[in-house]
């Protein structure tokens, strides 16, 4: 069975078709890179993946279930990570992840070690205490994964993960993102729009205006047009 | 339940981390509250309007900074949501309330 399994995935915003007939899969395992430049539906893939909408057609199925047909049971196996932050500022890093972990059902001593395994995950253990708004960008993004990831789910989703950081701490996230999947054996699914990003991906899937241009092994895709120098 | 009681437990902490949210609840209701006793019964009933008002600002913050966004994506139930911000609301306008009693027995 297929992490994710997307197949013939439309959806219509307005006039204009977002995604026109989107198909493939995720293997269990595999760091997978939807790229693409901006308008090219990759948020609205990701809202899709993540629950968030409805396809105007097609399905999409995380371990094989149906996200349109059984949201809620979907939402135990996903992790999710906005491009724009969705921490509480006025909580502190642990408050934050405290209460992300209620939403799961978390409570007690269960609690306390998945929020210490995934502060520890992070290198976040220092700032555990410090208010959110009190952190430095890249920081702030690792507090999202640290909660994204705190539920322990089989799938990752995120939406352009390096998103507001500078170019290096964007591959550093990325970089975190395969150690989490060497570590746990979590499948994660990313969007982006840089280069940079997605060749550190196991596969790539190029987006462009709603269509699914090229999917492969991240080398088979550089290959014929030479090595990306970061 | 659990998501209620953590929704709540935000709320609470918000409004007691913006000193200007709890200041300005409480404020034009006390000047009243000080002025004048025929005006005390109105002070309690504004003192609860003004802090409901102030939650449900807050309400409308929230999809600013996507912080529901993560509920949404969570298997917590929807009506949690509602539930807790309502749950939320009440609390903190009766909080307000008491503080203007404990005022009022000085």
């Amino acid at each position: 069975m297929n992490a994710l399994e997307v197949s013939g995935l439309r959806h219509r915003l307005g006039v204009h078709d977002a995604l026109s007939g989107v198909s493939f899969s995720v293997a269990p395992g595999d760091v997978f890179a939807v790229l693409g430049a901006k308008g090219s539906g990759k948020s609205t893939l990701f809202s899709i993946i993540a629950t968030l909408s409805a396809p105007t057609e097609g399905n999409v199925e995380i371990f094989g279930i149906d996200v349109v047909k059984k949201p809620r049971v979907a939402r135990w196996k996903i992790g999710v990570m906005f491009p724009s932050p969705s921490l509480d500022p006025l909580l502190s890093v642990y408050e934050n992840l405290r209460h992300h972990g209620y939403l799961y059902g978390l409570t007690g001593a269960a609690l306390a070690r998945g929020i210490e395994r995934s502060l520890e995950r992070l290198a976040l253990m220092p700032q555990a205490s410090v208010r959110v708004s009190a952190l430095a960008p890249g920081a702030k993004r690792r507090v999202e994964l640290a909660k994204a990831i705190l539920p322990e789910p089989q799938l990752l989703v995120l939406d352009e993960p390096g998103s507001g950081l500078e170019p290096a701490a964007g591959r550093e996230l990325v970089l975190d993102l395969k150690r989490l999947r060497d570590d746990a054996g979590t499948t994660v699914v990313f969007t982006t729009a840089a280069t940079n990003e997605a060749v550190l991906a196991d596969r790539v899937g190029i987006l462009q205006k709603g269509l699914l241009i090229a999917i492969g092994k991240t080398a088979d895709l550089t290959e014929p047009i030479g090595r990306l120098e970061s | 339940m659990l998501a209620i009681d953590s929704l709540w437990v935000r709320e609470l902490l918000r409004f007691l981390r913006r000193p200007n949210c709890s200041l300005s609840a409480l404020a034009l209701p006390a000047i009243l509250f000080l002025g004048s006793d025929s005006l005390r019964p109105a002070s309690y009933v504004l003192v609860a309007s003004f802090t409901l008002i102030l939650a449900t600002l807050a309400a409308v913050d929230d999809p600013a900074d996507q912080f529901l966004q993560g509920v949404h994506t969570s298997p917590a139930p929807r009506i949690s949501i509602v539930l807790a911000k309502a749950l939320a609301g009440v609390t903190l306008a009766v909080l307000n309330g008491l503080v203007l009693g404990a005022l009022h027995l000085l």
